[in-house]
Parts: structure tokens; sequence; C-alpha cells
């Protein structure tokens, strides 16, 4: 039963901030090993969405599945060792430790099959980031500070990888050198990428899902949701 | 402040790699002197810097203890005199109200600080990082209160004056009222101390701390139970402040009362580590160490100077070394921030 179940659901979710809605009865299904997209404008509820589901907010309302299971209310670091791994759109890295030592603290908190080293030198090969193991977090550039962001979240081992904007402040040559990487950890595990970079998205993604004001309005591959009129009215024509 | 620094990423340069080395040989080699003369040079000093030494080791392992909490957890208490006037009454009501042995009577110092600490860790850890702050503060004074009140038991503000038992070792009997018998006892159980301390945070587990400090977010992320770290760190942090108290008042005032669990002191703690330099363990213990020397030259020629002194260096100190004396004799030397 557990194998047929998406690996991510959510029924009726909802969040409120005093008056205003911030997610307002989100049904979305993200199935094993899709590569998915959301996208929206500012305040369409994207980020309180991967908040209610990683457990850093507890829902005001609604369910979550993860693998069939319900986990909501769970708090995140329970779901970390579940196998919910999540980036944030402000760098999150512990600045005053090396590289290495950054992903030693996420590999050593999720006991895996693999040891802590064979974890931390895997997620190093990943993210191409060997030749700064020793470097201190705050001496990386923003770019390799992303990727160091994103291979923290890879530390854990997770099944659904949830990237908050993984492009947020990147050169457009180094959301280009992203690409690839999305692409290959797209191949290991399922993944969910808030984004705002749109010609990005349409060269790594297979479904999109579009949020706004709370709500869900648009779901489909890239060419449909481009095609879509409702998402360009509220966004894509916007954004250029 | 995106892109890449101009020129190819090696990584680590070689001169780097090398300053790290030579940095942590240079550290290595005035810690190993320093153990050195603390061992052999005091036999020939003067009682008085016999006990002023025995004194400094003491509140040296009450402000590392300190520092693992607030350098490496990045938890800022304002109560760590609690579990110094623990660890003090433990080893007083121990001896005065059961006539207890030493290895017992500090023991019983050691376990009423780790009751408590769980206890007080509980809660603070529950109420954020402005609440953290009051909580232990709060400690202080309640702790304070308690021992000037409980008259029964503590003695009131006449406190629990006591002899030390004797420290027997098999071969034979030392007496703890010998102050150079006293400071080589107080240098074994420091020494101890800080080798377990400094294990400690140079451990995965000191990382995990220090990740605390640096992100909580990220840290849950990764499957850290925040509170549960939090209290590990300040139990252990309250632990060996507590063995601090058991050991001053075996070696230095046998002496319980109620002075020792003034907010004062949990004050003072505070300025030593920021003076030495938060999140090295060995600065924080010469922070205390400098101004405990200082305080007993200025008592001789300007009695209240101390507290204006203190003031200066703090302020110069912020000025011009905010990572403290050690944070930056280590930068001087490595031009990086951890040996």
């Amino acid at each position: 039963m557990i194998g047929d179940s998406p690996i991510l659901e959510t029924r009726g979710l909802s969040k409120r901030f005093g008056g205003l809605v911030a997610l307002d009865r989100m049904d979305l299904r993200v199935e094993r090993g899709d590569l998915r997209a959301i996208i929206g404008p500012n305040g369409a509820g994207k980020t309180t969405f991967f908040n209610l589901i990683s457990g850093l907010l507890p829902p005001d309302q609604g369910e979550v599945f993860f693998r069939g299971e319900p986990v909501t209310g769970l708090p995140a670091h329970r779901l970390a060792h579940m196998g919910i791994g999540r980036t944030l759109q402000v760098t999150s890295i512990f600045t005053g430790l090396s590289v290495e030592e950054n992903l030693w603290v996420g590999v050593n908190s999720v006991q895996g099959e693999e040891t802590v080293r064979e974890r931390v030198e895997r997620v190093l090969d990943w993210m191409g980031l060997h030749r700064l193991r020793r470097t201190p977090a705050s001496d990386l550039s923003h770019g390799d500070q992303r990727l160091l962001e994103i291979g923290l979240a890879l530390t854990t081992s997770p099944d659904i990888l949830l990237m908050d904007e993984p492009t947020a402040g990147l050169s457009a040559a180094e959301t280009q050198g992203l690409i690839p990487l999305i692409g290959r950890l797209g191949e290991a595990l399922t993944i969910v990428i808030i984004e705002h970079d749109i010609k990005f998205l349409m060269e790594v993604v297979r479904t999109l899902t579009v949020f706004h004001q709370g709500r869900k309005i648009a779901e489909g591959g890239p060419e449909e949701i481009r095609a879509n009129e409702e998402v360009q009215e509220v966004y894509l024509r916007g954004t250029g | 402040m995106s892109g890449s620094p101009p020129g190819p990423q090696d990584g680590p340069h070689p001169s780097q790699a090398q300053r790290d080395i030579a940095g942590r040989r240079v550290f290595h080699g005035i810690l190993a002197g320093v153990f050195l003369i603390l061992i052999v040079l005091p036999p020939s000093l003067s009682l008085f810097w016999q006990t002023l030494l025995t004194e400094i080791l003491v509140w040296g392992l009450f402000a590392m203890a300190f520092d693992l909490l607030y350098g490496y957890a990045g938890l800022l208490s304002f109560g760590h005199s609690v579990f110094f006037g623990l660890g003090m009454y433990g080893v007083a009501l121990s001896v005065h109200w059961f006539e207890s042995g030493l290895w017992i009577a500090l023991a019983a110092g050691w376990l009423l600080t780790l009751f408590f600490a769980w206890v007080i860790g509980f809660f603070a850890v529950r109420v954020g990082m402005a609440g953290f702050i009051i909580l232990t503060a709060l400690m202080s004074v309640i702790f304070h209160l308690i021992a000037n009140n409980w008259e029964s038991v503590t003695g009131g503000d006449a406190g629990i004056p006591f002899n030390a038992p004797p420290l027997s070792l098999g071969f034979a009997v030392f007496s703890l009222e010998r102050p150079i018998t006293a400071y080589y006892f107080a240098l074994a159980v420091v020494s101890a101390a800080f080798l377990i301390l400094r294990r400690l945070v140079g451990s995965r587990r000191g990382r995990v701390f220090e990740a605390i400090r640096e992100n909580e977010d990220r840290a849950v992320l990764l499957g850290y139970n925040i509170r549960k770290e939090k209290l590990r760190a300040f139990v252990l942090s309250g632990l060996f402040a507590g063995i601090a108290g058991s050991l001053y008042s075996t070696t230095v005032d046998r002496f319980a009362n109620q002075d020792y669990f003034h907010w004062f002191l949990s004050g003072d703690v505070v300025i030593w580590t920021l003076l030495g330099g938060v999140g090295t363990l060995v600065g924080p213990a010469l922070g205390a160490g400098v101004l405990l020397v200082l305080k007993d030259y200025l008592s001789v020629w300007w009695p209240k100077g101390f507290p204006i002194v203190v003031g200066v260096l703090m302020l110069l100190l912020v000025i011009f070394a905010p990572q403290g004396m050690l944070g930056f004799a280590r930068r001087k030397i490595r031009g990086r921030w951890r040996f």
C-alpha cells in the first residue's frame, strides 16, 4: 500500500498569520521521482508551504502525508530523520565551521547505511566542493555557499529534497552551473523546487505547480503551464 | 557579493595549512610550558602566591565551564554562580551533616549540581534567548535567597564553615589545609577537567554545539533536537562549574556561604570570558587569571580602582580586540580562528 502512495501528499493544508491567509486548503501530490517546481508571485504561500511540510511551522488545518504515513505537526528534526531534506532561501550554513565540518554536523545527526566519512565524501563529490573542504564556510564565494547549502541538505540522505530558491543571488553563469547538478540529483531522489527563474526551471523540471494567494491555480508540464492563460495573467507576464 | 574570487580556486593555500600546523604547535608548546611551570614552580613560592594560584586554577575551571555553554553552544547564562555555589554547598553540607570523606563530599557536590543543572536547564532551554538570560539570572537571585534564609540547613548568612576532609591516596594521607597540597590537588583536578573539556569541544559533539549557536533552523532541519542538545550543553557546563565550586570549597575557602550564589559572580565569569576570548576554552581561564592578579595588585595601591580598570580594559577590548585576548593572539599567529 505504501509503495503506491505518493512520496508527499497534503490535504486541505492551511496556515493563517493573523488576518492573512498564507496557505488556503492546499491539496498537493508529489509522486516518487518527480522533479517538481512550485512557482508563483511573492506572497503566494510557497515558503509557508515548505515550512509546514518540513515541520518548521505547525499547520492550522489539514494533513501532511510522507510516504503514505501521516506526519502532520511532527517537529522538523523528526521529519529530517524520516527523510525530508530542506534548503533555505537565506543561505543557512555554519559560517564558523569549515566546509567539511559543516557536512559532518549533518551526517552525524542521521545514521544511514554509509559511514560518516563515506557520506561526507559523497556529498563533496556531488557538490564539487572537494578542493574547498578545509576552507571556513565564511570564506566561500556566494555561489559556493549556495552549493554548500544544498550539500548540507543532502547530508541526511533525504528521500525528498525541498529547495527554496536555490538560485537566489547567483549570477547567470552560476545558475547555469546548477542545472546539471539538479538533473543529477533528480535521478537519485524526489525534488521540489521553489523558484523565480522561469528559464532555469523550464530546463530542469518535469512538473510545475502554480501558487497564487495561498491556492493552487494550475499544475502540469512546462509547456502546459506556459500555455495556461490564468498563469500568464497572474505570474508570467509580470516577471517577463 | 556573488561570483568567485579572481584566479583559480585552489582551496586552502599550502601556506595557510602550514600556518595552521605551526599555530597549533606554538599553542601546544605554550600549554606544555605553562603546565610544566605550574608543576615545578609553586613549592618555591610564598604561601600567598600558592593560594592565589590555586584560586586562579579553580576560577579558571569555572570560566572554562561557562565558555562551554556560552562560547560553544551560544547560550548566555547570567546564573552560572548557582552551579559553583551548589558544588560548594554540596561539599559543605555532606561534611557538616554527615562527616563524609573527601571523595564522597566532592561527589555530593557534583550530584547536587547535576540535579539542579538538569531541572533548571529543562526550563531554560524552552523559553527562548531572552527568557534564557532572565531565567538563569533569576536563579542566581533565588538560590542566594534560599541559602540566606533556610537557616536550619544552610546556616543562613553565617554559612557553613568546615574543615576539608583529608585527601587519602591509598599510600598516604594529605591535609588539604596545607596550601601546597591544596594547590597540587586543584592542579590535578583542573588539568583532568581541562583535558575532558578540550576533548569535548574538539569532538563532533562540540561541532554540533557550535552548529546550534550558528544557525538553529539549519541544525533542526539536519535532524537535531535543539532542546535536547542545549540541555546537554547546559548540564555539562553546570557540572563543570559545580566541580569548580566543590574544588574551591576544599582547597581555597572552607566556608560555604551565600556570596557564591550571588549574581555578581555570574557577571564576573561573563567578563573573564569576554576578556580572555569567547569560544577558546583556555582564553576565559586566562582572563580569570589576569583579572585576579590585577585585583590583588590594585588592592594594595588603589583599592577602589579595580572596577574602573576592568571597565577601561573592557572598553579597549571591544574596540581593538573584540575576540578577546586569546582570540586576538590566535588571529595574529594564524590568520584564522581555531587552533
